[in-house]
């Protein structure tokens, strides 16, 4: 072949540059941002992430994703640029359910989770929370169970006025339970086996329609507050493993719906109130405390085993049909 | 028949429907109307390359219409008819001539053929081979390379 110019690679325009670079494949493109600086001014456009994805990624799917596809997988990896054209063109998405991402990698959950603006539910199987999960403001279920996250949890949460659940069990979250959280409507709370630490805010006890609260397995200190007694659709309460201390509040039996209470290993002292004699319960679990005095009648007419101090390190159920 | 001109003053006389795969010359015969037996000077493309790009015209003036853009989703570069393949066998001087030309006379389909060209000789090439191949100079400092070295951490081995 004759050589009939000497045009160059260089001399193609930007524009033109993008248009060649969108026909390669989003997994391979990004490292080309290397090549020099006009690459890597081009990839990194939010233009180019948009058209470099509309021809590649698949473009019909389900609004309920229960199996990350390989660019979902990407999307944790990519530059911010395409995390946020490739969530945009998702946003139709109700339901996330990934896990198993990258094994147990500790990535990050993309700030561009946000624009997943209808997701109802996610579940998440890495990550840290970002600041961001207030912008889902259709979330009714968010699991992160099972994680390395680590921070506190956002106050921005209690922004998602739809969450009914979170359930972000065995991570490494530290800090304090925001108060903020009692600005929601929730279900059920479960944040068991966690670094929590600090107080049980009293906010808490304004979640009326809260079934299920599992704060077990953490750091809590300072004492059970009584306003939890307001929740009254609690059923099952669950602190045990912290380092609560104070006296157990009577208040807490007008939780009438209460039917399993575990306070075990903790520093409560004082004695058992003869009030929870009232409530229907299943089971109680106070060991490991630092109680005194005799079970109250009431529940010791239920009890069904040997051991009815209260006193020193003994467990103790009190057990009712 | 319709006579345009290229940048080196050489004139070639071609039948409508090939001419009308140029976007840019269709509205310009729509704007100056049947009558007129003027040629149309192409100032951008010089006649090396206008020939090539009539030779493309001419093999896909009986190509249907595109179908919509919806149905054709996900695109691949891989996919090249084996005549189109043909016609781009050419050196990158010529190729990029025509993509410019392509993109000047607002041809979607050469364009694409053009681009699509390119990134396969760019796919599966490491950094350094592509620069090595296109003459394109490293203009990052050794610090600024190496950051985005770690940033591409995950993709670079792919």
């Amino acid at each position: 072949m004759i050589r009939i110019s000497c045009t160059e690679f260089n001399q193609l325009s930007y524009d033109l540059l993008a248009v060649i670079l969108v026909w390669i494949h989003p997994g391979e493109v990004i490292k080309l941002r290397r090549v020099c600086k006009r690459f890597q001014e081009c990839i990194n456009s939010q233009f180019f992430a948009v058209a470099n994805l509309s021809n590649f990624a698949p473009i019909k799917r389900c609004i309920y994703s229960h199996r990350p596809n390989e660019f979902d997988r990407f999307w944790f990896l990519w530059p911010k640029n395409f995390q946020c054209a490739y969530a945009k063109s998702l946003s139709y998405f109700i339901e996330i359910r990934w896990f198993y991402v990258f094994g147990k990698n500790l990535l990050e959950i993309p700030a561009a989770i946000g624009l997943f603006t209808n997701l109802k539910k996610l579940e998440l199987g890495v990550g840290k929370i970002p600041i961001n999960i207030q912008e889902l403001v259709e979330l009714e279920y968010l699991s992160l169970s099972v994680n390395e996250l680590t921070g506190s949890i956002p106050k921005e949460i209690g922004k998602l006025e739809k969450l009914i659940e979170i359930d972000i069990n065995m991570n490494k979250l530290s800090g304090s339970l925001p108060q903020e959280l009692a600005n929601l409507n929730l279900i059920s709370l479960d944040l068991r086996g966690n670094m929590i630490s600090g107080g049980i805010p009293p906010e808490l006890g304004t979640l009326r329609n809260a079934e299920t609260v599992f704060l077990q397995d953490n750091l809590l200190t300072g004492t059970i507050p009584p306003d939890l007694g307001n929740m009254e659709s609690l059923r099952n309460l669950n602190v045990s493993r912290n380092k609560l201390s104070g006296e157990i509040p009577a208040a807490l039996c007008n939780a009438v719906n209460l039917r399993y209470l575990f306070l075990n290993n903790n520093e409560l002292c004082g004695k058992v109130p003869v009030q929870f004699g009232m409530l229907h319960l299943w089971e109680m679990r106070i060991s490991h405390n630092r109680l005194s005095g005799p079970i109250p009648k009431i529940l010791r007419r239920v009890v069904k085993f040997s051991d009815r101090t209260l006193m020193g390190t003994k467990k103790i159920k009190v057990m009712k049909k | 028949m319709v006579k345009i001109t290229s940048s080196d003053n050489q004139e070639f006389t071609i039948a409508k429907e090939i001419a009308n795969q140029s976007v840019l010359i269709k509205n310009m015969l729509e704007d100056v109307g049947e009558a007129d037996d003027q040629p149309i000077p192409l100032p951008n493309v010089s006649g090396a390359i206008l020939q090539k790009v009539i030779e493309y015209a001419t093999m896909h003036k009986d190509d249907p219409p595109a179908a919509p853009e919806e149905e054709t989703r996900p695109k691949s570069s891989e996919d090249i008819e084996e005549r189109d393949k043909e016609f781009m066998n050419v050196d990158q001087g010529t190729l990029f001539e025509v993509i410019l030309a392509a993109n000047y006379l607002d041809m979607k389909n050469l364009l694409d053929l053009g681009c699509k060209t390119v990134a396969n000789m760019i796919k599966g090439k490491s950094v350094e081979e592509i620069r090595k191949t296109f003459n394109i100079v490293n203009d990052f400092t050794p610090e600024e390379e190496e950051q985005i070295r770690k940033e591409n951490e995950w993709c670079e081995d792919r």
